[in-house]
This record gives C-alpha cells, structure tokens and sequence, in this order.
C-alpha cells in the first residue's frame, strides 16, 4: 500500500471514517461522463460544470484551490468529503485504481493499483 | 452587500440585452454550430492560453473593494462587448473562418488582457485582494480562537450563503430542480425554448450555466437526474458566525465584521458571478473560439501574439 500526503493543508468537509472509492482522474469536462456513484473524484480543480457528479462522488481530491475553492465551498455545502491542494496527485493515481481517502490525517492510501491491459 | 447586488443585476441586464437582440434562439443556433467539443473543453482550452502567455496589464497598490468591484464591472462590459463582436460574425457567417483576422484577435488580446487584470493570476486581480482580506482576519483572530475553531470561521464565515449569496454550484442545483419538478425529465428543444420568456427557468440555465447550449442543458439535465432531491445543505451559517463574533471586544469585533463583509463579497463575485458572466461563461466561450481559430489556421499552438504577428503579415501579403 502507498501512502500520499502531498501537501494536503485544506479540507472541504470531514468524514467522521475514511472513503473507500475507485479512482476516476478528470482532465476536463470531457472526462465527466466517466464519474460513477461512490467514485473519487480526481482533477486539477472543479468548476461549476462538474457539479452533478461531485454530488455522487464519494470523495473530491483536487491538486489546485484553497479555502475558498468552488471543490472546497461546494463540498462543504454538501458534506462530500475533500482534499485541496494535493500536489502531484494526477501524476500517482491513474483511473481504476482504489484508495481510501482520510480527511482527518489529510492523506489518500492506494489501496489497490488498477491492472494495466 | 447593495454594491455586489447591483452589480449582478447589471451583468444579468446586460445579458438580456443581448438576447433582445439577437433572440435567444439565434445565440443557441451559434452555440450549436460550434465545432464538436468545443464547449466542454473551452475552460481547459482557454486556461491553457491563459497560462502560456504572458499579459501585459497595470499592477496596481491594494484598492477598496467597492473601487474594485467597479472596476471589475467596467472590465467585463467591454468583455461582453467583445464576445458579442465575435458572436455576431459567427452568426453572419455560420463559420468560425470569420474570425481568423489580425485585427479581431488584437481586440481579443486586449479583451483577454483587461479580464486578466481583474483575475486570478493578476498580482491586482480577485484573488490576490480576496488573499489580502483573508490574511488580515487570521491575523485579526488568531489570538481569540483556536487553530481549528479559526479554520471553520474563516472557512464558513467567509462565503456565509443564502437564497441570494449562494455558489453558482448551489443555485445551478436550486434551478435544474425547479426546471424538473414544472418539466420532469423533459429534454429542452428549440420548440420550446420559442415559447419562453427571458426571465422563465431555463432560459436563465442556459444564460447562466450551459453558454447557450441546449446539450449542454439537456446534458446536465440528465446528469442531475439521480441528485437533484439528496442534497444535504449545511443549516444557514449566519447566526453561527454572529455568535462567535459577538464574543470580540468592540474594535476587534468591528474590523472582524467588516474584514467578514468584505470576503464575503469577494467570494460571491468569485463563486458566482465569475462563472457566470467571465472565462467560464458564454462570454469566455466566444474569446476562446477565437483564439482556437486563429491557433488552427496559424498552426501556433497557444502563442496568441505570434498568431497576432503571423495572421497580420497574413494580411498585407
């Protein structure tokens, strides 16, 4: 299992028990249709277009964005749980792959690497 | 609060100018005819542009937020101006062929660079004076509140919402569910949308959240489909806040509150008008396909002003 802390420092809303969820990277808008219910949401920052699908997400993990971020204002209307500013996390984790997200130690497990082919 | 009002109502006003016009049916037509893609990918594409060029606006010293937020309105009227130029060449022509011109993509530079003064990345721009504020209060509060009771004052207090300060995230929501419980899941059509006033639920979806897109409204329709009725919205902030507050002695509770005000203006401007009427919104769209068109015939992936100097020479041969 690996361990990502990045540099986790703002988080949209706690969950009182870490989020299992498959991992579904979203470049841009394009890649939304991907998003399937309980799925981690992984982008660079969310805008008002991916509103739906954060709602069925389990998780928002974003690399960009602080407090007062669309991903972390949304998310804490919503009580979805979020990682802002998780630097070079679109680099690590790869679509299919399953992590558990923690928003109170601020870190994301991968769980289980997708398989290639 | 009054000034941030108004200034959505001019935005709005302007917008519904615009429709008078053209019609809104004529400004879905052009939002139909562009290229496949190009409207999911337009925010992605413009960002792009945006961070691999460098823009050559003021650097202003801090200014008042009311200064600020005129300028801001003054910025995005000759934004909207721009984006209706460009509007109203790909509606003549039906081709976005009619934008590869030296002299467009200039005002398109221009447009691009003034919006960019009052943006994220200006050193004078939204976020740098909303940074501002929000220092100042932590540095105002630190000494009454813990670290964490701190972080949540900050974080909730600043973009304290209701029925009318809401996140475009939150009253997007608000308005496809009003749109299902008068329609269902009826797709929008132009048939219907003839029959609609400016000011009828989904005229005002696609003005403010689809770019005038009828498939991006039917698209989000259907992605709402199994949302819309579980959202789970936190109980109104504002009592929570005066509470705390209330515990602050008289000068520190003055500029507390006033800090609070003003953070809280510039989070509706940045979370909701933003999206709405700047790069993200059908006013950004048409500056973006612009540029897409003149990065398509120059075969210059994102350099605007080399785009500017080729299509220029371009056109004394």
């Amino acid at each position: 299992m690996k361990e990502l802390t990045g540099e986790t420092w703002r988080v949209g809303c706690h969950a009182e028990t870490p989020i299992t969820g498959r991992v579904v990277i979203i470049q841009s808008e394009a890649d939304l249709h991907k998003v399937c219910d309980g799925d981690v949401i992984v982008a660079n920052q969310t805008d008002v277009n991916y509103t739906p699908q954060m709602l069925i997400a389990s998780a928002v993990v974003t690399v960009e964005g602080g407090r007062y971020s669309h991903a972390a204002t949304f998310s804490r209307e919503n009580k979805i749980p979020c990682l802002i500013g998780t630097t070079g996390i679109m680099n690590e984790l790869k679509d299919g792959d399953v992590v558990v997200v923690n928003t109170r130690t601020k870190t994301i497990t991968v769980q289980e690497t997708r398989k290639e082919g | 609060m009054n000034r941030v009002q108004s200034l959505a109502k001019m935005c709005q006003s302007r917008h519904l100018s615009l429709e008078d016009r053209y019609s809104i049916t004529a400004i879905t037509d052009v939002s139909q005819m562009l290229p496949s893609g190009c409207i999911e990918s337009a925010i992605k594409h413009y960002q792009g542009i945006i961070r691999s060029n460098l823009w050559y606006f003021p650097i202003l010293e801090d200014v008042s937020v009311d200064v600020f937020l005129h300028r801001w309105n003054e910025v995005h009227e000759s934004y909207l101006g721009v984006a209706e130029e460009i509007f109203s060449r790909l509606l003549k022509s039906q081709s976005t062929d009619s934008l590869v011109d030296a002299d467009l993509l200039e005002s398109v530079i221009r447009s691009e660079t003034m919006r960019g003064w009052v943006g994220k990345r200006s050193p004078s721009g939204l976020d740098a004076l909303l940074n501002n504020r929000a220092e100042s209060l932590e540095e105002l509060l630190q000494d009454h509140f813990d670290s964490e009771e701190l972080d949540e004052l900050l974080s909730v207090g600043g973009v304290c919402s209701d029925a009318i300060f809401a996140s475009s995230e939150t009253e997007m929501q608000r308005l496809f569910g009003q749109y299902r419980r008068e329609h269902g899941d009826t797709n929008l059509t132009v048939e219907s949308l003839k029959e609609s006033s400016n000011t009828d639920v989904p005229v005002i979806i696609l003005r403010e959240f689809c770019r005038y897109s009828i498939e991006e409204f039917n698209k989000k329709l259907s992605a709402f489909s199994r949302t819309l009725d579980v959202g789970t919205k936190e109980e109104s902030s504002r009592e929570w806040l005066t509470s705390k507050l209330e515990k602050l002695s008289g000068d520190t509770f003055i500029s507390a509150t006033k800090l609070f005000k003003e953070i809280q203006v510039l989070n509706y401007l940045n979370l909701n008008l933003e999206v709405k009427y700047s790069f993200k919104g059908w006013a950004g769209l048409m500056h973006v396909v612009a540029f897409t068109a003149c990065s398509n015939t120059t075969n210059i992936p994102s350099n605007v002003y080399e785009m500017h100097t080729k299509l220029k020479k371009r056109g004394e041969l």
